[in-house]
């Protein structure tokens, strides 16, 4: 409970203190705010609390390390989002506006109730429609606001439309009773859980981003300013796919052969088209957004394969890419442009960027000894396991194009010839954060299963 | 512990290096190196006195969940290329001395962090670990002739990249495959063994074809070869001697290890294929050898003839062939690495290697053209020349396999005198033209690399038991766990 009104008083505040002349103080508050939220993380893991909030939430073992991921990812964004917002005005609504955003991750990891889902959904996408077109002067980015949120509503009614069907199938918004009434059989309409269910996993699946309700994703990737940009392919794809787990793991288990074929077509679409579509992309922002789709995909892929090891997978292959991506658009943020060309010669202007820049490409490419390497190593393993080794070779396949377009920027990082050779400028600040997500996501792959000792025994 | 100062001690001088100036930087990798060689050379002694000595082994639990170790192992095949890794690295370093190479310091790191990996391949005795390290050498190597290769590099190693990369994911997913099937889930390589061994025929070959991906594209074998040429040549020097030289060795030494006794039936149904591509591969590399214009280009060739005898000789599995094979791997390292060396030589001073152009240099300075004429004759394979040794012993080995095999593949010892005596007749002899001229003598670090280059090219023709010794008994092993596998099969 205490992780949850410490990110909504944290959200509170920052909306609060700019009236209050607090200005300055925002930054290191909510700094200071998340690191206490890590503290709070991690010593419930260690006692082993299992906080059951009204029936609405349950707060086990795996929502709290979601929730530890969500917020270290979420200093790792403050810090990165402090410099590029200095010269707009409105500081306070942005990052409360991201506030609020994480209280609707927090409550996707941790729902057992239908209408928590939803609100889940409703308090992750809000802030975020209005985030992806706070560039006002901007078209794309208005353009961008507008798509997101005419689709991301619509999505939301397929959601509630799900929702009312599982009810009238079964009785109850909860989701263990769902789950326990649907196996036993007695007084549930089969048809009207199925329909209901599909409607709520397709409905997962355009906030996932995956094919085919991705159409949203390139567009609204790149007209968003890029720190927002940033924001919603680390944090509200975690919390979404955290979301999609929390539905498959616990609801979905009664009939899990016509889910998982389902979602394993989903899951392997996804994987091919996102990274196919990605090979061909020239602007940056649109290629990260297109390979984040194939991210979601090993992600969906991994929770077809439910074993005792799932939710480690899971968590695994998210850090790993989340702390990728993050490291990716960082460097993004302080480029000239978003074409690959912005890369040439990057090593020259600035070492730092170009060596983590390298890092988390190779990471999401998977190469060791990187984080990504074992986080798609992980899937596979679930994924041979099942006997599906078909499937894995199509996801080895599909992940040799990823190198293929990943290693378009790292060629043009070190061989590129430069367009523009000033030296590119960084904060301390941003010096700290570019050297820090680089170790970890090395650490991560040196000792996979580190966090796994610490964090899931 | 002594196994893990093999493997860390050149990483350790990456910082270090970092701290210096650009001049000092290439001393520190030279200290780096040499120390490195000398702990080698340390090793490898110790381990012909005393193989049993705790020093040679560490296993420490890595990755509790999957049950991998970080367990590294020197044993009677390794130390040779462990000895060998550590034997060219400070001639690759050395040999940037008096070159002017921009960003030296990251040149330098990248050379010393690629020497870790190496050693790493070699001496992981934990699948999972082999494959880290194998894909680790990648990185280094990678940049290397990306930063500093020559023109239209992004393609070429592009290239390089993603076929190495091709083959090796194909091998984690026969690793994973093994590993589900051995007792208690472990990647331990004798586990392994006999995990593998008890796989069906059917599953053995297709573990066997997707081992085979990744390790013939690096050796490189007809027909995975295409991305070896323009690597080499447009990769700079040194990295050309990383590749060539150890990185190949890699491939060759894993078909040793990692295929042939982990399938031992999938070797069986497949030897004869892959022993004749491995053929074919001699005789190509040979003959496109022998039409090249280009000495850097037909080095490369070369290499090809040359590495595809290794692999025929692997593949017979009978004692000669797979010792004269071991015994290749060391020579041919030495011979390659001198030769880029010759190359790299001539092509700093007459900014070509299209043989054609250049001529009489033997007129202008003899102590080249003696020395070089030595390390040429190492690659030839010349009686009291380390290539002998090794060529012969694989020679007899195919021999035994097959006579007709051995016909062809004996091919190689005639062109391989037709196009390197062609290339020396073209370099060095004749009239002195306008280029040429302008040769001059060469330097004393240039002097003392060759020299030591000739040196060790007949010392390991005089003495090759000392090598031979200490790999013969664990080659037996393996060899016998080969047979008695396939044997098994037989009787049922």
């Amino acid at each position: 409970m205490k992780e949850l009104l410490l990110l909504s008083s944290l959200g509170i505040f920052a909306l609060l203190a700019e009236m209050i002349n607090a200005r300055k103080i925002i930054f290191p508050a909510v700094i200071a705010g998340l690191c206490l939220n890590i503290f709070f993380c991690l010593n419930d893991i260690m006692a082993g609390n299992n906080e059951n909030i009204f029936n609405m939430l349950l707060l086990d073992k795996i929502p709290l390390v979601f929730t530890l991921l969500l917020s270290v990812l979420a200093i790792f964004w403050f810090v990165m989002a402090k410099n590029y917002f200095k010269d707009e005005t409105n500081l306070s609504d942005h990052f409360a506006l991201v506030l609020f955003s994480m209280v609707g991750v927090f409550l996707l990891t941790s729902y057992t109730h239908m209408s928590m889902l939803f609100l889940g959904v409703e308090i992750l996408s809000i802030p975020v429609y209005v985030l992806a077109g706070s560039d006002k002067r901007n078209t794309y980015s208005n353009e961008a606001a507008f798509k997101y949120f005419l689709l991301g509503a619509f999505a939301s009614g397929f959601l509630l439309l799900g929702i009312t069907f599982v009810y009238g199938g079964t009785g109850s918004f909860n989701t263990l009773q769902i789950a326990s009434s649907s196996v036993l059989g007695a007084g549930v309409s089969k048809q009207l859980l199925t329909i209901g269910l599909l409607l709520i996993l397709f409905a997962m699946a355009f906030k996932v981003s995956a094919v085919p309700f991705h159409f949203w994703t390139p567009d609204v990737y790149t007209g968003a300013p890029t720190v927002v940009t940033a924001y919603m392919s680390t944090i509200v794809k975690l919390g979404a796919l955290a979301g999609f787990y929390r539905l498959f793991s616990i609801v979905l288990v009664f009939d899990a052969t016509t889910f998982t074929t389902t979602l394993i077509i989903i899951s392997v679409l996804t994987i091919v088209v996102g990274n196919v579509i990605a090979a061909s992309q020239s602007n940056t922002k649109r290629l990260l957004a297109f390979s984040s789709i194939g991210h979601a995909g090993f992600v969906l892929l991994a929770n077809t394969m439910l074993s005792p090891s799932t939710p480690y997978v899971v968590w695994y292959y998210l850090t790993a890419y989340t702390l990728s991506s993050m490291a990716a658009f960082w460097v993004l943020i302080k480029l000239d442009n978003h074409d690959i060309s912005a890369f040439n010669g990057l090593v020259k202007r600035n070492p730092l960027l170009a060596g983590t820049m390298t890092i988390a490409l190779l990471s999401m490419a998977g190469i060791p000894p990187m984080a990504g390497f074992f986080a798609k190593y992980f899937v596979l393993l679930n994924t041979i396991q099942n006997k599906s080794v078909l499937i894995a070779v199509i996801a080895i396949l599909a992940s040799l194009i990823g190198v293929y377009y990943y290693f378009k920027i790292i060629i043009a990082i070190f061989s590129g010839k430069e367009i523009n050779s000033a030296k590119i400028e960084l904060s301390w600040l941003d010096k700290i954060g570019l050297v820090l997500i680089s170790i970890l996501i090395i650490l991560l792959g040196v000792l996979p299963d580190a966090c796994y000792n610490l964090l899931f025994r | 512990m002594l196994v893990l100062l093999l493997l860390i001690l050149p990483v350790l001088f990456v910082p270090i290096l970092l701290l210096f100036s650009e001049k000092q930087s290439k001393n520190i990798a030279l200290v780096a190196a040499l120390t490195e060689m000398c702990v080698g050379f340390y090793a490898f002694y110790q381990y012909q006195i005393n193989p049993t000595c705790a020093c040679f082994n560490w296993n420490t639990i890595w990755i509790q969940n999957l049950n991998a170790n970080f367990h590294l192992q020197l044993n009677g095949i390794n130390s040779v290329l462990v000895l060998l890794t550590t034997l060219i690295v400070p001639f690759i370093i050395q040999s940037t001395f008096e070159r002017d190479i921009k960003n030296i310091k990251a040149y330098l790191s990248l050379m010393l962090i690629m020497q870790t990996a190496l050693v790493g391949v070699f001496l992981a005795q934990d699948a999972l670990l082999f494959y880290i390290f194998w894909e680790l050498a990648l990185i280094p190597i990678y940049l290397i002739c990306l930063v500093f290769g020559g023109e239209n590099r992004q393609k070429i190693t592009f290239k390089f990249f993603v076929y190495t990369l091709f083959g090796s994911l194909f091998m984690l997913l026969a690793i994973i495959y093994v590993w589900l099937h051995t007792e208690n889930r472990s990647f331990d390589i004798h586990s392994f063994y006999k995990a593998g061994a008890l796989l069906t025929a059917k599953e053995q070959l297709f573990v066997f074809i997707a081992f085979y991906l990744a390790f013939a594209i690096k050796i490189p074998i007809f027909p995975l070869h295409t991305w070896q040429p323009d690597t080499y040549v447009n990769a700079p020097t040194q990295g050309t001697m990383l590749l060539s030289g150890i990185m190949l060795k890699m491939g060759t030494y894993a078909l040793i290890i990692w295929l042939i006794p982990v399938v031992p039936l999938g070797w069986q149904q497949a030897s004869k294929y892959v022993i004749i591509l491995s053929v074919i591969s001699v005789v190509y590399g040979s003959l496109m050898a022998l039409t090249q214009h280009n000495f850097k280009r037909m080095l490369a060739y070369s290499s090809i003839g040359h590495v595809g005898l290794i692999a025929a000789g692997i593949f017979t599995m009978n004692l000669q062939g797979v010792q004269g094979a071991m015994y290749q791997m060391l020579s041919h390292g030495i011979n390659v690495v001198a030769l880029f060396f010759v190359c790299d030589i001539i092509t700093n001073r007459m900014k070509t290697d299209e043989m054609h152009k250049l001529g009489g240099i033997r007129n202008v300075s003899r102590v080249f053209s003696v020395l070089f004429l030595i390390i040429l004759l190492g690659s030839v394979a010349l009686p009291l020349t380390n290539g002998f040794v090794g060529e012969f012993l694989l020679l007899h080995g195919l021999f035994q396999y097959n006579t007709v095999v051995v016909v062809f593949a004996g091919l190689t010892v005639i062109f391989g005198a037709l196009y390197m005596l062609r290339a020396y007749q073209h370099i060095m002899h004749g009239d002195t033209n306008a280029l040429t001229e302008s040769f001059g003598v060469i330097t004393v670090n240039e002097k003392i690399l060759l020299a030591c280059f000739a040196g060790l090219i007949i010392f390991f023709g005089l003495f090759p038991n000392l090598i031979l010794d200490g790999s013969e008994n664990q080659i037996k092993q393996i060899i016998d766990h080969v047979h008695e596998v396939t044997a098994m099969v037989v009787k049922k």
